[in-house]
């Protein structure tokens, strides 16, 4: 409370100006990249009444950065996939374990892999379905499963789409779906139940 | 090796948002609180551990920097440590090193945490902002693009084990989260302390499959230290304060594949198990049940509280569900777990989670829990976990005086 009372008295006959709206909301959209129209409430809330020294400011901000991210040896497999719509795992030459997600290098026996193609088929070892999260808005709810690739030795975190998401379960075999769009990510493709149709 | 006690404690609150406190203005809170506690002055500690998470919700990267700038500790030897979930208990870790080894002899680790600020501007919420802050800790080649939430990694592993051992239940884990959001109704510094019943969990809204709303912890602000001390610097400490130093007796590591791929299966813990095998041996703790008297296991997810329970051997493989059906865990159980209100009850302030699960077991040990002591407690057991499915953990095992082994 004295502080309250110290900063009133530091701040008698101070004259409090709001800026202009518009411009406000202009010039943070364009320091932050938040569109303008989701600024209009973060100005009412920081100029409607507050203004004494106390009162907590809060401006909006952010941290962003943009990236040429390379693949490196893993190239070929985001090459197969966006270019080609194929899957590919590798497989260690010294101890024949088959990874996918694909490594270049053998992290069991230091061995080296080469590339080869996987059928695309496989069985969901264990799933969650996301109610809430950074890719659930409007979606109602996300299939996460990691999925045991026939032909490889390891586990894929993907997205299952079925029709029935309810009737999700560990086992269920499952085979990809290549999207039309393909991006070079992860998420360029999807699995859905082997027993549902094309 | 020497031996190394906890000498002070200090915390703030844990809450949603510390509007009117940036990150380093709690550091200092709490931090000034353990220096009292420990009856030293900030200049007299040798070295400093820093456990803080995300760059994201500090909104700064190496904000170890400017904690130690303004705690006043400029020229100390410091550093900070970030290992998810488990970055409190890991923090206590280093300096455990850093003072058993000779290297300090009073040493401050403080955790603190701040993810508030993050805020969606088109959704006029925080919770977007701060799972996307998290979610960057997942793979970002082959496993963040999914969308899997840091619940949903967990859940994972919740569901696996489920198959396999036909447990946790839901009602299992409806219970878990009754017992600790009303033991935290005991808990000034919680923040979700309330009575809840079992129907109002499993009708929460789901949010990860199979956990709901309230089998998950929230997100906190808070930051909670302590000052750890050689058994000489510890002696003649107590002797000034009047009470007894608690001594940390075993401290057991281990970062698991963080590539799920790697690991044998998908229903244990092995990061767990190995880390809490290591404290035990250090602690010289063969049978834990009846040589432990309590334990704040992190309860981020009701499940993991239960899987813990296998993981930190309170009973075999796969029976962690049937402990809850026997009340084993309750306050009046036979070893009682998160009697703090654990991170389901008090918050999940990350880089200080691990650091108030243990200055609960302090304060037990020490007789100065309040309303919520416990009768006379021997030795107390701290599971920290973080990272992809509990890739992380860190587990300690504290002792009062008279039973460090």
């Amino acid at each position: 409370m004295s502080r309250e009372k110290d900063l009133k008295a530091l701040s008698a006959g101070w004259k409090f100006a709001p800026p202009d709206k518009n411009a406000w909301i202009a010039r943070q959209s364009a320091r932050t990249g938040i569109p303008a129209a989701a600024l209009e409430k973060a100005f009412e809330q920081e100029f409607s009444g507050r203004h004494e020294l106390w009162e907590e400011l809060e401006i909006p901000d952010q941290m962003r950065i943009t990236y040429k991210f390379s693949y490196g040896g893993h190239s070929p497999f985001f090459r197969a996939l966006r270019d080609y719509g194929r899957l590919l795992g590798a497989r260690c030459e010294a101890c024949d374990f088959t990874y996918c997600p694909p490594r270049r290098n053998c992290s069991r026996c230091y061995g080296e892999t080469r590339w080869v193609e996987l059928p695309g088929t496989g069985v969901v070892e264990t799933f969650t379905t996301i109610y809430k999260g950074p890719l659930v808005q409007g979606k109602p709810k996300l299939i996460c499963a990691y999925i045991r690739l026939d032909g490889s030795d390891f586990i894929v975190m993907s997205n299952v789409e079925m029709q029935d998401a309810a009737r999700a379960e560990v086992g269920m075999k499952v085979r990809v779906v290549m999207h039309e769009e393909r991006n070079g990510s992860f998420t360029d493709f999807h699995f859905v139940p082997a027993s549902e149709g094309a | 090796m020497r031996r190394v006690a906890i000498i002070g404690v200090g915390t703030t609150p844990f809450r949603p948002r510390w509007k009117d406190k940036t990150y380093f203005e709690l550091a200092f809170d709490a931090a000034k609180l353990a220096f009292g506690d420990a009856g030293i002055r900030h200049t007299d500690v040798d070295s400093a551990v820093y456990g803080i998470y995300n760059e994201f919700f500090q909104r700064q990267v190496q904000p170890d920097l400017y904690v130690h700038d303004y705690l006043g500790l400029g020229g100390k030897p410091a550093m900070r440590v970030n290992t998810g979930g488990a970055t409190g208990a890991s923090a206590i870790r280093a300096g455990f090193s850093e003072v058993a080894s000779g290297m300090s002899d009073l040493c401050l680790v403080l955790g603190v945490e701040k993810c508030g600020d993050c805020y969606d501007y088109n959704l006029h919420a925080a919770t977007p902002e701060v799972l996307k802050s998290i979610s960057y800790t997942a793979d970002m080649t082959y496993e963040q693009p999914t969308g899997r939430t840091a619940a949903g990694s967990f859940a994972l592993a919740v569901v696996a084990h489920q198959r396999k051992y036909g447990n946790p239940t839901e009602e299992q884990m409806a219970r878990v989260s009754v017992k600790n959001h009303r033991n935290a109704l005991l808990n000034p510094i919680a923040q979700s302390p309330m009575e809840l019943t079992v129907e109002q969990v499993l009708k929460s809204p789901m949010i990860a499959y199979p956990f709901k709303f309230y089998d998950n912890c929230l997100y906190s602000e808070g930051a909670s230290a302590v000052i750890l001390a050689s058994e000489e610097k510890a002696r003649e400490l107590s002797r000034q304060l009047g009470r007894d130093p608690i001594w940390i007796t075993g401290v057991g590591a281990s970062l698991d594949y963080a590539i799920l791929g790697n690991r044998p299966n998908l229903y244990t813990f092995e990061a767990s198990r190995e880390a809490t095998r290591r404290a035990y041996k250090m602690a010289g703790i063969d049978k834990p049940v009846g040589s432990i008297d309590l334990a704040e296991l992190h309860d981020a997810f009701t499940g993991t509280e239960i899987m813990a329970y296998q993981d930190c051997f309170f009973c075999e493989e796969g029976e962690g569900g049937y402990l809850v059906d026997q009340g084993f865990t309750e306050p009046n159980g036979k070893l009682p777990v998160n009697i703090s209100g654990g991170l389901l009850g008090c918050g999940h302030a990350v880089g200080a989670t691990g650091i108030m699960q243990t200055i609960e077991i302090v304060l037990q040990l020490q007789g100065r829990a309040g309303k919520r002591q416990l009768d006379a407690p021997r030795r107390g057991l701290i599971q920290n976990i973080g990272g992809i499915a509990c890739a992380w953990t860190v587990s300690m095992v504290l002792a009062r005086s008279g039973y460090e082994s």
